[in-house]
């Protein structure tokens, strides 16, 4: 993936900085979100340079990235389902190597896209109810009752 | 909110954990590229839209002509692509007899709407609506009486079906609280929830609810997408209305006093019928879904079970702006539902 050429001709050593320590985070938040880790980085390189262009206007600048990454993380699931290719373009992801893990693994991606956004927002990110719920633009409550049917969803799978 | 099994919270991390740490690290891979130039593209402007809170209104269906631009949601530049959203409707089964869709989609959404509403209920049973709104509401009639309470100075009178209203203003938006109930004004489940109502600054309010109450949510609703579709129910054609307002809590949209609890498919939801119509709102993977049709209330709610992602979606072309530089609005509808 290239990186846009404003990124290195800017004057900008704020943003510089801000990019060299949360890029490979949003890529990875990005991985957790798609299942794919190429995709992931994809992603958070297209976040990033959203950013970048307002980024004299932002306040919360994490919160931004964080939101940015879900829509394109959603934006490009919904392509894949209408195009029926990405099965053929991309590879598969690797193994945990740890069955457990890769079990779990397993049945978090086959959650409904919010209830996977929730769970991986408070259990990678360990962000409270209400970060999650301005992360992901909603009312708190439905954080909650979207992360109480995640979990019930979960346990019932993996018990 | 605790997450009450520690070992799957723990298992949870710890897989989130290991698959992250596959993602190749991307810091020392930067190559230079040609500059971006963004696209101009067409703003959308949100209205407002008002629903009466008097007597059973039907979700999303009354709104009030004199729309007025929503200052919360107006951007203040072009879309940016980054942060649009292509959302998936909820529709009947393929499969479904008799099944026509209209329009096909994919279709537009609707902005949102700038009044924020909550719903709760007592633990009587009593159901109240909140609703917080730009502007004012019509004069009431006579009689009324007022007081103050919790440091609002509020009005309350008696509407047609037994339905007592109390209102007052947070300096740029006027608060209703609505509940059909036989109790005395300054007394009862109303006066408790009136106790505990917060004007916060630029007039969004706060609910802290009492303990042993129940929730609905509230808040702004989110864009809604709305279509209808015709299948044989009870042998029949009937024709089902739907409506799927996104990323919001039932209370944020449901104004209806005479709505009773129930589920969809273990979900929360309210089920009311005005005339031949009833209609049941429901939560569906953090959005809400109101389905209304000339039938009966428990094939309604069969129905309505019968929903799910059945591929159909939104166009990819329609994007509803979302201000993600928090500017400051001029006035916040917003209400917020504090559980104990």
């Amino acid at each position: 993936m290239e990186v846009v050429q404003f990124l290195t001709n800017s004057n900008d050593t704020e943003f510089e900085s801000f990019y060299a320590a949360n890029i490979d985070s949003a890529a990875r938040l990005a991985h957790l979100a798609t299942g794919t880790a190429s995709v992931g980085l994809d992603i958070a390189q297209d976040a990033m340079i959203a950013l970048q262009r307002r980024w004299d206007d932002l306040r919360e600048p994490h919160a931004f990235l964080r939101r940015t990454v879900l829509n394109l993380c959603r934006s490009r699931q919904r392509r894949w389902s209408r195009e029926r290719r990405w099965l053929a373009s991309h590879q598969p992801d690797n193994s945990i190597g740890m069955p457990e893990l890769d079990e779990t693994w397993a049945v978090v991606h086959r959650l409904p896209r919010r209830q996977r956004e929730v769970i991986i927002l408070r259990f990678y990110e360990d962000l409270s109810i209400d970060q999650i719920a301005a992360a992901i633009d909603v009312p708190a409550g439905t954080v909650k009752s979207t992360l109480h049917r995640a979990l019930a969803t979960l346990k019932g799978a993996l018990t | 909110m605790s997450d009450t099994d520690p070992q799957l919270s723990d298992l949870l991390r710890r897989t989130l954990r290991a698959k992250a740490e596959q993602t190749p690290a991307v810091v020392g891979r930067r190559r230079s590229h040609s500059p971006q130039k963004a696209r101009g593209v067409p703003l959308i402007a949100a209205a407002v839209v008002g629903i009466g809170v008097l007597g059973t209104v039907l979700v999303n269906t009354r709104d009030r002509p004199d729309a007025a631009s929503d200052p919360t949601a107006t951007p203040a530049s072009a879309p940016d692509p980054s942060t649009t959203d292509a959302r998936e409707i909820v529709s009947p089964p393929q499969d479904a007899p008799g099944l026509s869709v209209s329009p096909a989609p994919p279709g537009p959404l609707t902005p949102s709407s700038g009044s924020g509403s909550g719903v709760v209920v007592s633990p009587t049973g009593t159901l109240a609506v909140l609703q917080n709104d730009l502007g004012s509401f019509p004069p009431p009639p006579a009689p009324t009486e007022s007081r103050e309470v919790a440091g609002n100075d509020v009005t309350t009178w008696n509407e047609v079906g037994g339905i007592r209203v109390y209102s007052f203003t947070s300096g740029c938006s006027s608060i209703q609280l609505a509940a059909i109930t036989s109790d005395e004004p300054w007394m009862g489940d109303m006066q408790t929830v009136l106790e505990q109502i917060t004007v916060l600054a630029n007039g969004a309010i706060a609910l802290d609810l009492p303990s042993s109450w129940a929730s609905y949510g509230g808040g702004r609703p989110g864009p809604r997408y709305q279509y209808e579709f015709t299948m044989t129910a009870d042998g029949s054609p009937v024709t089902f209305q739907v409506t799927q307002t996104f990323d919001s809590d039932i209370g944020a949209t449901v104004r209806t006093l005479d709505a009773e609890p129930t589920t969809i498919n273990d979900a929360p939801a309210l089920i009311y019928t005005n005339g031949a119509l009833s209609t049941v709102v429901f939560e569906f993977d953090g959005d809400v879904v109101g389905l209304s049709a000339s039938i009966d209330q428990e094939t309604l709610s069969e129905v309505a079970a019968s929903l799910g992602h059945h591929g159909m979606e939104t166009s990819a072309d329609v994007s509803i702006q979302r201000d993600d530089t928090s500017a400051s609005p001029r006035c916040d509808t917003s209400v917020t539902i504090a559980t104990p």
